[in-house]
C-alpha cells in the first residue's frame, strides 16, 4: 500500500467483503430453518444435516477447485478470447487455466500480507456457492439420500455454478463478450442454474410417499412449522442485501480501465461497469415489495407463496437491478412471481414433480423470465465498458437463460441424479422413508427420556 | 520450522508470505484431499448400514409418534 488513501480504500474494500461474507452467512441460517419448518417432524435432524454438511463439503471443494474454475474457464475454453493479458496483472496463461490467484497451492491462498482482497472475495464467492447448493437441498428433502446429495451439492456448488459465472458472470466471459448476457445479481447465474439443477434431480428422484393420489391429483404435504419458515425465510431475505453488495465492486477509477480523461471513482457491478450502492437498494426493496404483493394476489394471501414470492420477486428483478428504475424493478417483479407460481403448479400436476419447497419455482422459473425480461428492458446497453463487447440484447439473453437452466442446470443434475440412482445410491429406502429418516434417533431420544425418568422415581 | 523469526527483519525484506512450512502447500492439499474423498466413502457406507437397520425393522409411518419426547 502506496500511501494512506491508497490503505484506506483497499482496507475498506477488504472489510467490505468480509461485511457481505457474515451478512449472507444469513441465507444459510433461513434454508436450514425454512427446510426444517417445511418437513415433518420424523425428517427434521436428517433434513438440517443435509443443509449443514453442504457448507464444509462446498467449502473444501471450492479451495480445491471451484475457485479455480471461475478463474480458468472465461474463454470457455476455446470459444472466446481473454482481455486478461497480463497488462491488467491478470494473467491466465494463453487463456486457459487458472492464475496466481485461484490456484490452492499458491502462497496468495492463505495469510499473506501483500493481499487483502482474494479471501474475502474467495469467501463472497464461496457463499454464493453455498446458496446455490443449499438451493436445491429444499427440493429433495424426505427422501434423498445424503451421500447423493453431498456429491450432488459439490456438483452444483462447486463445480457448474462457478462454470456458468466465469462465462456469464465474470468481466471477461466469452458469454459477456459475444451474446451481451447481463445477470448483475443473479438472476441466472446462481438462481435459474440451481433450478433446473432440481428439476433435473426431481425427474429422476420422483416425489415423496402419498405426494400423488393414485389419479394423480398432487395432495399438500405443507410446512409443518409456519414460525421456522416465516424466520428463516426473512433471514434469506436479509442475507440477500449482503449478497448484493457482494456482488459489486465497492471503489474502484473506471478512468484507466476505460481510457477515460481524469479519474472517474464509482461502484461497479461484477462487470465493472458502474453502479451504485444506493441505486440498487432502491431496486432491491422494490422488487421485494411487487414480489410480495404479487405473490399475496396470486396465491390468494398464502402466507408460504407470499414469502417465497418476497424471493422470487427479487430474484426476477436481480439480473438488470443495476439499471432499472425502481418502479420497473417492481413490476418485473410482480410478472416472474406470476410466471413462476402458475409454473409450478402446471409442472406438478403434469410431470407429477414434487418440489418440496417450490424451490424450482422461485428460483428457476423465476430466474429465466428474469433474464428474458432484462433482454428487452436492457436493450442495447452496453455489457461492458471494454472494447470489443457486445451490447444486451433478447436474443443473447434467451440463449444465457437456456445455457444457465437447461445446459448447466438440468442436465448436469439429471445425469448424476441418474447414475446415482442407477447404483442405487441416490433415493432412501422405501421403508426408511415411512418409517422417518430421524427414526433411530428420536427413539434413542426416548430411550434417554425414559431411563431418566425412572431414575428420578 | 517459523517462517517468521523476526518481524522487523521479515518486513523490511517485503516479506509478505507468513504461514509455516511455506513450500509444503502441495502435501497439505494431498493430505485434504484425501481426506475429503475417504469421508465421502466412509459417510456413505454409514448411511447404507443405518438405512439396512432400520428396513430390516419394518417400522410404519405412524411408528415415530411414541418415540417423540416430553422433554
Amino acid at each position: 500500500m502506496e500511501n494512506e488513501l491508497s490503505a484506506l480504500s483497499i482496507i475498506f474494500t477488504e472489510f467490505y467483503y468480509w461485511v457481505t461474507v457474515v451478512l449472507m452467512f444469513l441465507i444459510h441460517v433461513g434454508f436450514c430453518m425454512y427446510e426444517v419448518g417445511v418437513s415433518r417432524h420424523k425428517n427434521h435432524l436428517h433434513t438440517l444435516m443435509k443443509n449443514t454438511m453442504l457448507i464444509p463439503l462446498v467449502t473444501v471443494t471450492w479451495f480445491f477447485f471451484g475457485w479455480w474454475i471461475y478463474w480458468a474457464m472465461v474463454n470457455g475454453p476455446w470459444i472466446g478470447t481473454s482481455i486478461m493479458d497480463g497488462n491488467s496483472g491478470l494473467q491466465l496463461g494463453g487463456g486457459f487455466g487458472a492464475n496466481e490467484l485461484a490456484n490452492p497451492m499458491s502462497p496468495i491462498m492463505g495469510v499473506n500480507l501483500g493481499d487483502h482482497i482474494n479471501g474475502v472475495f474467495w469467501a463472497a464467492f464461496l457463499l454464493f456457492s453455498w446458496t446455490a447448493a443449499s438451493i436445491v437441498s429444499g427440493a429433495v428433502i424426505e427422501r434423498i439420500r445424503m451421500g447423493a446429495f453431498a456429491i450432488l451439492a459439490i456438483a452444483i456448488g462447486s463445480v457448474f455454478w462457478t462454470i456458468d459465472a466465469s462465462w456469464g458472470w465474470h468481466f471477461d466471459g466469452w458469454m459477456v463478450k459475444i451474446l451481451g448476457y447481463h445477470d448483475a445479481y443473479a438472476s441466472g447465474v446462481i438462481h435459474a442454474i440451481s433450478g433446473g439443477f432440481a428439476l433435473g434431480i426431481l425427474c429422476v428422484l420422483g416425489p415423496r410417499i402419498g405426494k400423488f393420489a393414485s389419479d394423480g391429483t398432487p395432495r399438500n404435504i405443507g410446512p409443518r412449522n409456519p414460525w421456522l419458515v416465516t424466520v428463516g425465510i426473512f433471514l434469506i431475505y436479509t442475507g440477500f442485501w449482503g449478497f448484493y453488495a457482494a456482488c459489486n465492486i465497492p471503489i474502484i477509477d473506471l478512468g484507466p480501465e476505460y481510457g477515460l480523461e481524469g479519474t472517474y471513482f464509482t461502484a461497479t457491478n461484477i462487470y465493472v461497469t458502474p453502479t451504485t450502492l444506493s441505486g440498487i437498494t432502491f431496486n432491491f426493496l422494490m422488487s421485494l415489495s411487487g414480489g410480495l404483493l404479487a405473490g399475496y394476489w396470486v396465491s390468494k394471501g398464502d402466507p408460504f407463496w407470499t414469502y417465497s414470492s418476497g424471493l422470487a420477486g427479487i430474484i426476477t428483478a436481480s439480473a438488470g437491478n443495476d439499471l432499472y428504475h425502481p418502479l420497473q424493478a417492481m413490476l418485473i417483479a410482480m410478472v416472474g412471481v406470476y410466471v413462476a407460481y402458475k409454473m409450478h403448479y402446471w409442472v406438478e400436476r403434469k410431470f407429477k414433480i414434487d418440489d418440496a419447497v417450490g424451490a424450482v419455482a422461485v428460483h428457476g422459473y423465476a430466474g429465466v423470465v428474469g433474464l428474458i425480461i432484462c433482454g428487452f428492458v436492457l436493450w442495447g446497453y452496453p455489457s461492458s465498458g471494454y472494447e470489443g463487447y457486445a451490447a444486451i440484447n433478447p436474443v443473447g439473453m434467451i440463449i444465457g437463460a437456456i445455457i444457465m437452466f437447461g445446459l448447466l442446470g438440468f442436465l448436469p443434475g439429471w445425469i448424476i441424479a441418474k447414475i446415482l440412482n442407477g447404483m442405487g445410491k441416490l433415493r432412501i429406502p422405501h421403508e426408511v422413508e415411512l418409517a422417518g429418516l430421524d427414526f433411530n434417533y428420536m427413539e434413542a431420544a426416548k430411550a434417554d427420556e425414559d431411563a431418566v425418568a425412572a431414575d428420578q422415581k | 520450522m517459523a517462517t517468521v523469526t523476526n518481524w522487523v527483519e521479515t518486513l523490511n525484506a517485503a516479506e509478505t508470505v507468513v504461514y509455516p512450512f511455506v513450500g509444503t502447500e502441495w502435501l497439505w492439499l494431498l493430505i485434504a484431499v484425501v481426506f475429503w474423498l475417504a469421508w465421502h466413502v466412509k459417510s456413505s457406507a454409514s448411511e447404507t448400514e443405518e438405512n439396512e437397520k432400520l428396513t430390516s425393522r419394518g417400522k410404519d409411518s405412524d411408528d415415530y409418534k411414541s418415540n417423540i419426547t416430553n422433554w
